[in-house]
């Protein structure tokens, strides 16, 4: 079931923009089912990017609301012909950027994931544990990144767009998110390395 | 170059992320650089266990509390439609701006008024105003009048209307109000038959 789940994530179904601009125009004109239908479409994306960039499932079901409550209140400025979740993920990073800032230091926008709510790996408690101090090794190494570091990498190698989509989301140009993605990698090495010690939780 | 500055093409190259020339060039540096190699190893286990976080993706539970919030909220962000919202939303943005250009048309109305009010006033009061230190240099009466017509003004004026008069210009003549009272010259010649009479006023013109 989980492996059927990871594969859908992995590679997400291309959306259906005539479907969804039908549901924006119903949603507009006061459909509060459509607006739902909209929500339950996009919600597991925008909550998982949510928890990948702030890592607290509070800050992240927080993220995620304030998303599509934004969503509802600009729908109607949406380009129906375009579509609906590059928008939201945009979205989703401003608003995880808002957040971290709200945090005064940016070093805090990412913190501990003690309470992160993600879908159960597996029963197996040698798995469960294994797999729980991997990613702890690979929070701490993401909180060593700079904001823009861990967003440019979290959106190229976690949520599989392209370089040139990630400068667009960020608004950046492509080789400074080129430059951001490369350094990004070289910081993680070196901090998963480093928090290895003498054990080889790698491999 | 270096290996240091092999570096970060590495960390491109190792997610397929270079292309052409720097694809190759790398690749030509990997197979003499063992340490190169090394690191291009090092960077492939430290992604491949990032990546593992492709995994985690928000749980059932998690989502349910989510859209629960947010269809509560929007549930509570007033009975009318999103239409209608927008409308009075739309309504009450061009109702501010139109209330924006009023106050701004008002106060420009106010600014350029008085100069206009001036410039209404009969152009030889206004001249006399201005002129009169400079122009009438000898008859006193004259200055008295000036002075009778600059007291007469109405409203004060918030800032001259009219420029200063250039001293290299000639200045038009100063219009008086009332006539002048007429002379009768008589002059009487040798001849008793002839007599002249001259017209004019008290200054003799």
């Amino acid at each position: 079931m989980e492996l059927s789940a990871i594969q859908l994530w992995m590679s997400p179904p291309r959306e259906d923009v005539e479907a969804t601009s039908k549901l924006i125009i119903r949603a507009i004109t006061g459909d509060r089912a459509a607006f739902e239908e909209i929500v339950m479409l996009h919600e597991r994306r925008v909550l998982t990017l949510a928890l990948r960039l702030l890592g607290t499932a509070e800050d992240a079901q927080d993220a995620a609301q304030e998303v599509f409550l934004r969503a509802f209140k600009y729908l109607r400025r949406f380009d129906t012909s375009k579509p609906l979740e590059p928008w939201l993920v945009r979205m989703t990073v401003n608003v995880c950027r808002e957040s971290g800032r709200k945090r005064s230091r940016s070093r805090l926008m990412f913190v501990q994931r003690e309470n992160a709510q993600y879908a159960d790996p597996g029963n197996n408690p040698y798995v469960q544990l294994r797999a729980e101090e991997q990613k702890r090794v690979i929070h701490d190494a993401l909180a060593c990144l700079a904001e823009k570091e861990r967003t440019a990498l979290v959106l190229r190698d976690l949520e599989g767009l392209t370089t040139a989509e990630v400068a667009e989301v960020l608004g950046s140009a492509e080789a400074t998110v080129r430059s951001q993605i490369s350094v990004a990698r070289l910081k993680m090495r070196k901090a998963i390395a480093r928090s290895k010690g003498g054990r080889d939780v790698l491999s | 170059m270096s290996c240091h500055e092999f570096e970060g093409l590495i960390a491109l190259h190792i997610e397929g992320d270079l292309d052409g020339t720097e694809r190759q060039r790398v690749e030509s540096h990997l197979r003499g650089c063992l340490d190169c190699q090394s690191l291009a190893e090092e960077l492939r286990e430290s992604q491949a266990a990032f990546k593992s976080m492709r995994q985690d993706v928000a749980d059932q539970s998690a989502l349910s509390s989510v859209r629960a919030r947010v269809l509560e909220n929007v549930a509570d962000m007033g009975s009318g439609s999103l239409f209608e919202r927008w409308f009075w939303g739309g309504f009450r943005q061009r109702a501010t701006l139109a209330g924006v250009a009023v106050v701004l048309i008002g106060a420009a109305a106010l600014w350029f008024l008085p100069e206009r009010e001036i410039a209404r006033r009969s152009p030889a009061d206004t001249v006399a105003v201005a002129q009169s230190p400079i122009l009438e240099p000898e008859p006193a009466v004259d200055v008295v009048e000036v002075v009778e017509v600059a007291e007469a003004a109405p409203t004060p004026i918030p800032k001259p209307a009219v420029r200063p008069p250039r001293r290299d210009r000639p200045q038009p003549a100063v219009v008086p109000s009332e006539p002048q009272p007429q002379v009768t010259i008589k002059l009487l010649t040798d001849d008793p038959n002839v007599i002249i009479y001259w017209l004019g006023d008290e200054k003799g013109d």
